[in-house]
């Protein structure tokens, strides 16, 4: 088997006393979709900010395809800003805000990063954009503002955005969580396409419909900790443990 | 360079002493011009179309010129209409008509968000205008402004001082009298300074107190 | 009491001069305060407490001590310390000090003003952190420092008339030159005022007429409530 895309190897972090992450172990396959579930606070956004080493973790290290990411191979030392600023753009990030740039189009918003940090010229860039907005759908609003897309449009930008720089991993932080429910089919199987291109994803999620549906493995962590995991259909049938089966029951029985 | 600490140290108790005028006509000039706010702010809400735009024109023009030329406006302007004032009245009328107005625009832009639910419940009580404006809408609005207020307390301080172009005796003409007897302009401009920027330091602080009270008692 | 008009048609060239002077200053000022005003701006948001200190004294400093105090310090300072400056250059740098002090207040709010995400977005495609400000922040910050700025232009042409004190030659100085020729103070200081008002509404005309023109999203018409029509103090010309 090739190397994971992404791994973490005994990430922590820790808020003031607050625990968030404690010794997280995670590896995601190329072309394979990872669910991450759990309570709020759970530490799920934490965990994806640390991979994009958004949030400096404490303790442990990342690997992005093999090689550490943030800090040394022993992780003793952290990074150059500079050595992280060019590696950060291989890992994707999806914010559960878009946090899409509302001065732009669309196009530019997918045109910005291949511009100011791949120095492509303006041109070149703009028909990948487009290219990348024809894919999803797009072309025809591509010259609009944020404002004046709907959400599930603007997510697909916000996809267009993170793919421009050719990730080898995307992570989402609540993708269906402002989209109406009739879409959230349509971001699985956007999804499910990607993953055929060979990108790993990590999707942390509350919705253990959508996780069901769209992943192939889930990791259900608790209180910063891994709690359960293995594949996501069995996983779901038969949970191991009682924590994830009273989380299990406490979301779907409504 | 010679700096002599020692003198502005002595004068800062002179000097200060002198700066509680300063202190004194900005706090009653603010509530002199709070008093004159709210009257413009229900000649405002009477919506007489001529009233506003005259209450308009002379906001306009005060917030358009410098205090300053107010104040020699009053100085020079009050006894040539035959009115017998002292530099320290007319200096004093200037700042309290000059805070007046800009209480008046902080009273108007409080009541523009102000939570309209309160309101509403009034006037689905049918309750008469008069109460609506005395018990729902006033008390609401002066909680509103009182910390731009303040501030305002400390802008009309820090206004006071351009009194000494008019002769009023305050902490900067005091500073310029010491200063022409013992040529130490240096050390007592920064004796007023630093008295002048102490009474601002401590309004500001009383205002956060104050806030805070309010804050408690609001739960 | 009467009102000698020839006063100010007689003595307008001055007046004139003082309004050019007077514009001049703040033109000056007001640009090379906002330019100084950036890097304090954002030693109040750095993460460096001493940074944060000295931006925060100085901001402090011309918000609690009156600006002709400044200017009297300043210009009293700068001899012992064997630098001697023509009163103009003096008085156009401390106004230029006062407005950075505001100025670094109103960047250090437009920066907030930007959600914290614009600025990671940026990160995660592989901005540094100082590309992100200045490619995706900056731009946002636009839209919310133009209003004050304009302002803090108008409230610099009207501190400028501190300036006289020192000597300075604008607006408020010629007017006390026309003064002790005259003994006019009373038509003298109406003139100058008109002026500065004048100036001052023709500058804050401009300032919303673009705005307006700026802003491109237009709001939908509000809806009135009863509630409105209480808290709504501007008087209908047209019912």
């Amino acid at each position: 088997m090739t190397d994971p895309v992404i791994s973490a190897r005994s990430l922590g972090k820790r808020f003031g006393a607050f625990m968030a992450l404690d010794a997280i172990d995670l590896d995601v396959a190329s072309g394979e979709i990872v669910a991450l579930i759990g309570p709020s606070g759970c530490g799920k956004s934490t965990l994806l900010r640390c991979l994009a080493q958004l949030e400096v973790p404490d303790l442990g290290i990342v690997l992005l395809e093999g090689k550490p990411f943030g800090t040394t191979a022993d992780g003793t030392r952290r990074q150059s800003p500079r050595t992280i600023d060019a590696i950060r753009p291989r890992i994707g990030f999806v914010f559960q805000s878009l946090n899409l740039w509302p001065h732009m189009s669309a196009l530019d918003n997918v045109a910005k990063a291949l511009i100011s940090v791949r120095r492509m010229p303006a041109a070149a860039a703009l028909q990948r954009a487009q290219s990348l907005v024809e894919q999803f759908g797009m072309a025809q609003k591509a010259s609009r503002r944020p404002a004046d897309l709907s959400g599930g449009e603007r997510q697909r930008i916000a996809i267009c955005r993170a793919l421009a720089m050719e990730p080898a991993a995307l992570l989402f932080d609540e993708p269906t969580s402002a989209l109406d429910p009739e879409l959230v089919l349509g971001v699985r199987d956007v999804l499910r396409q990607l993953a055929g291109t060979g990108i790993g994803m990590v999707i942390a999620t509350h919705d253990l419909g959508f996780a069901k549906a769209a992943s192939d493995r889930l990791i259900f962590l608790e209180k910063g900790r891994v709690v359960e995991t293995g594949a996501t259909q069995t996983t779901l049938a038969a949970p191991n443990t009682e924590r994830l089966q009273s989380f299990i029951q406490s979301v779907t029985h409504i | 360079m010679d700096f002599d600490s020692v003198a502005m140290i002595l004068a800062l108790p002179v000097v200060g002493q002198a700066a509680l005028v300063n202190l004194w006509i900005a706090v009653v000039a603010t509530a002199i011009a709070l008093v004159i706010a709210t009257a413009i702010t229900i000649l405002r809400a009477l919506r007489v179309a001529p009233l506003t735009a005259a209450i308009d024109i002379v906001v306009s023009a005060v917030r358009g010129t410098p205090i300053l030329i107010q104040i020699f406006l009053f100085y020079y302007g009050l006894p040539s209409l035959g009115l017998d004032i002292s530099p320290l009245v007319a200096g004093f009328c200037a700042v309290a008509f000059n805070s007046s107005m800009f209480v008046s625009e902080l009273m108007r832009g409080g009541i523009t968000g102000m939570d309209r639910g309160p309101v509403e419940a009034a006037v689905a009580l049918a309750l008469p205008r008069r109460i609506i404006w005395l018990k729902v809408i006033l008390p609401q609005l002066y909680l509103r402004i009182l910390p731009a207020l303040i501030g305002e307390v400390t802008m009309v301080v820090k206004a006071t001082v351009l009194l000494s172009s008019i002769t009023v005796v305050e902490a900067l003409r005091t500073a310029q009298q010491i200063a022409s007897s013992n040529f130490r302009f240096l050390e007592m401009m920064l004796a007023a300074g630093i008295a002048l920027a102490a009474i601002n330091l401590a309004i500001a602080a009383t205002g956060t107190l104050i806030e805070r009270r309010i804050a408690a008692m609001r739960g | 009491m009467g009102f000698d008009v020839s006063i100010i048609t007689d003595n307008w060239p001055l007046f004139v001069q003082g309004v050019v002077t007077t514009l001049l200053i703040t033109a000056i000022a007001l640009p090379l305060g906002f330019l100084i005003a950036i890097p304090v701006a954002f030693m109040k948001l750095s993460r460096f407490a001493i940074l944060r200190a000295v931006a925060a004294f100085y901001i402090e400093l011309f918000r609690n001590a009156p600006f002709l105090i400044v200017l009297y310090v300043i210009f009293y300072a700068l001899p012992t310390l064997q630098v001697r400056l023509p009163p103009l250059v003096v008085g156009t740098g401390v106004l230029c000090l006062y407005a950075t002090s505001y100025l670094a207040e109103i960047i250090r709010g437009a920066y907030l003003a930007v959600p914290r995400g614009q600025l990671e977005a940026a990160r995660a495609v592989g901005m540094s952190h100082f590309q992100g400000i200045r490619e995706i922040v900056a731009p946002q910050m636009v839209g919310f420092l133009i209003p004050p700025s304009t302002n803090m232009g108008i409230i610099l042409i009207k501190e400028t008339s501190v300036l006289a004190l020192i000597s300075v030659g604008e607006l408020t100085y010629q007017g006390m030159v026309v003064q002790a020729a005259t003994f006019a103070p009373f038509e003298v200081f109406v003139a100058v005022g008109g002026l500065y008002w004048l100036v001052c509404s023709v500058l804050s005309f401009a300032a919303a007429t673009a705005e307006r023109r700026s802003a491109h999203a237009i709001d939908g018409p509000r809806r009135q409530s009863v509630a409105d029509s209480f808290l709504s103090l501007d008087a209908r010309w047209r019912k």
